[in-house]
């Protein structure tokens, strides 16, 4: 039985703990890591949206950004790649002892019996190692995917914000293509503005996050810092206001 | 910064559809107010503060009061402090949890007072001239707030948003038509992104509906009409004013308002705060 259920009332509603926990997950842009009752039942009861709004305007000033932790939430691209590398070492160990209890089983059974059966052995026990070897990283493997995966989702919020602009800007000529796929590092922004002016580019992955700044000046800016495979939104903005919005993917 | 233990099993086996058997992630803050709630209230005086200055704002309670009313809050908090203790779980930080505590004494008191909050002006008052002497707190709190309530649609909100781009003539993209039908054919979806993939504002709404509806129905996999998906429309856009209206004491959000916001939300820079 899924322990969600702590997070309702006798009622089935959401309690100030399922509440607050949503409020978490739109402050931290993770909506999407909640439980699947939570979101479904939010989804379908405008009593707890107002309970989760409430909150949310209360706390919508509180800065979150400088989160690294949450107890239920994983928060962002650095912490999806300590879980995948911990999972190959918890792999790593399972395929330990794995080897370990075929050597012991190899050294008991070569101990008992002649040599064309011993030989016998051996080779059963290789084929059960190079199993023992290769399921572990099936696991690590399938986690990994997942999680990759999950850096090419889009955002609801995002995309509805790319190729959108200003009344006061004319932006054309815009690189990266919007859409296009890119290598991780030397990503050059170009664009023809009119009036032609300094600007600055916000690169932001798909939970938001902003992942580069650049400072304000002409165009090209090349993007200095290397990027991980996924989807990014950037945005260039003359300081009040975001001119272009774009997205690419890196591979 | 706030760092919490964790145990590294538990953190690899978590299932995205289950919370973890044992609560072993525990929240510093959380770890003090076991020990001396007083502590871990002193320390979030600010937050009790900025919690009653935002009701103040929203009209519940006047400006005068803010002293009664954060003592108010206060004695509340330790008055519940063995509540607080049995019922936090460790699944939301406890500072958002303390904060919907506090928000909800606030609650309280305000019935308690009976004091009726100060109407906010409605949004589609603003025309839009960025020279007007204009309620910013309004339209900065409705923009947050209805970009907090959208991801709280969940599964519906990409039916949501194709619907509401219809009702307001907006082009859809392929985003929205895949995020919406994931299995649309490329013949549908080209046909939709024909009709529907630019501005369409010489449409009107009868052969909007009429065009999409045997869209709707393949997509669905049930028998629904133009009534149907009008009124499914008009339904949401109520929901999202209740829930306005409910957040922002004494607002009056209404159908025309929060089509506002979604033109706003399609095209951000529409509402200048």
């Amino acid at each position: 039985m899924s322990n969600t259920k702590r997070l309702f009332t006798d009622i089935g509603h959401l309690n100030d703990e399922g509440v607050a926990l949503f409020v978490d997950a739109l402050k931290l842009h993770t909506v999407a890591q909640l439980p699947a009752d939570v979101r479904d039942h939010v989804a379908d009861c405008t009593d707890c949206k107002k309970n989760i709004t409430g909150v949310f305007a209360v706390v919508r000033n509180e800065d979150y950004s400088l989160l690294s932790q949450h107890p239920y939430l994983i928060l962002n691209r650095t912490a999806r790649r300590r879980a995948a590398g911990a999972t190959w070492r918890i792999a790593a160990a399972i395929g330990g002892v794995a080897l370990a209890s075929a050597l012991i089983y190899y050294l008991v059974a070569r101990n008992s019996e002649g040599n064309i059966r011993q030989s016998e052995h051996v080779t059963q026990e290789s084929a059960r190692e190079s199993v023992a070897v290769a399921a572990p990283e099936l696991a690590p493997q399938a986690a990994h995917t997942e999680q990759y995966a999950a850096a090419f989702t889009p955002s609801p919020e995002y995309e509805s914000l790319v190729e959108t602009g200003t009344r006061s800007f004319s932006i054309s000529e815009v690189r990266p293509a919007n859409g296009s796929t890119n290598q991780g590092i030397g990503i050059v922004f170009s664009w023809k503005a009119s009036p032609q002016k300094a600007l600055q580019v916000v690169v932001m992955d798909n939970t938001g996050a902003e992942v580069w700044v650049s400072t304000r000046s002409l165009p090209p800016i090349a993007g200095v810092r290397k990027l991980m495979g996924g989807l990014y939104y950037w945005k260039l903005t003359d300081g009040e206001e975001a001119v272009h919005v774009g997205k690419f993917t890196v591979r | 910064m706030v760092r919490l233990k964790k145990p590294l099993v538990r953190r690899i086996m978590r299932n995205s559809h289950n919370l973890p058997e044992m609560q072993q992630l525990t929240d510093p803050d959380f770890d003090l107010f076991l020990r001396d709630p007083h502590a871990v209230l002193l320390k979030y005086q600010n937050l009790v503060e900025v919690i009653v200055v935002n009701c103040i704002q929203s009209g519940m309670f006047p400006l005068e009061q803010k002293r009664d009313i954060i003592q108010s809050v206060n004695l509340h908090l330790l008055e519940k402090t063995d509540a607080i203790k049995e019922q936090y779980g460790g699944t939301s930080l406890f500072r958002t949890y303390l904060s919907a505590i506090i928000r909800n004494t606030c609650l309280i008191l305000c019935a308690q007072v009976g004091r009726r909050p100060i109407p906010v002006r409605a949004l589609t008052e603003y025309d839009g001239d960025p020279a007007e002497p204009v309620d910013r707190y309004s339209i900065q709190l409705a923009r947050r707030l209805f970009r907090a309530i959208l991801p709280q649609f969940g599964r519906h909100l990409p039916k949501l948003i194709i619907c509401m781009k219809l009702r307001l003539r907006k082009g859809l993209t392929e985003e929205d038509i895949r995020a919406w039908w994931p299995r649309c054919s490329p013949r549908d979806l080209g046909r939709l992104l024909e009709k529907f993939g630019n501005e369409y504002q010489n449409v009107n709404e009868k052969q909007v509906y009429a065009f999409v509806s045997p869209f709707f129905i393949a997509a669905e996999g049930k028998v629904t009409g133009e009534a149907a998906i009008r009124k499914w429309t008009v339904l949401q856009l109520e929901h999202i004013a209740d829930v306005l209206n409910s957040a922002i004491p004494g607002s009056d959000f209404d159908i025309q308002s929060v089509e506002l916001l979604f033109e706003d939300y399609f095209f951000p820079f529409l509402l200048r705060e």
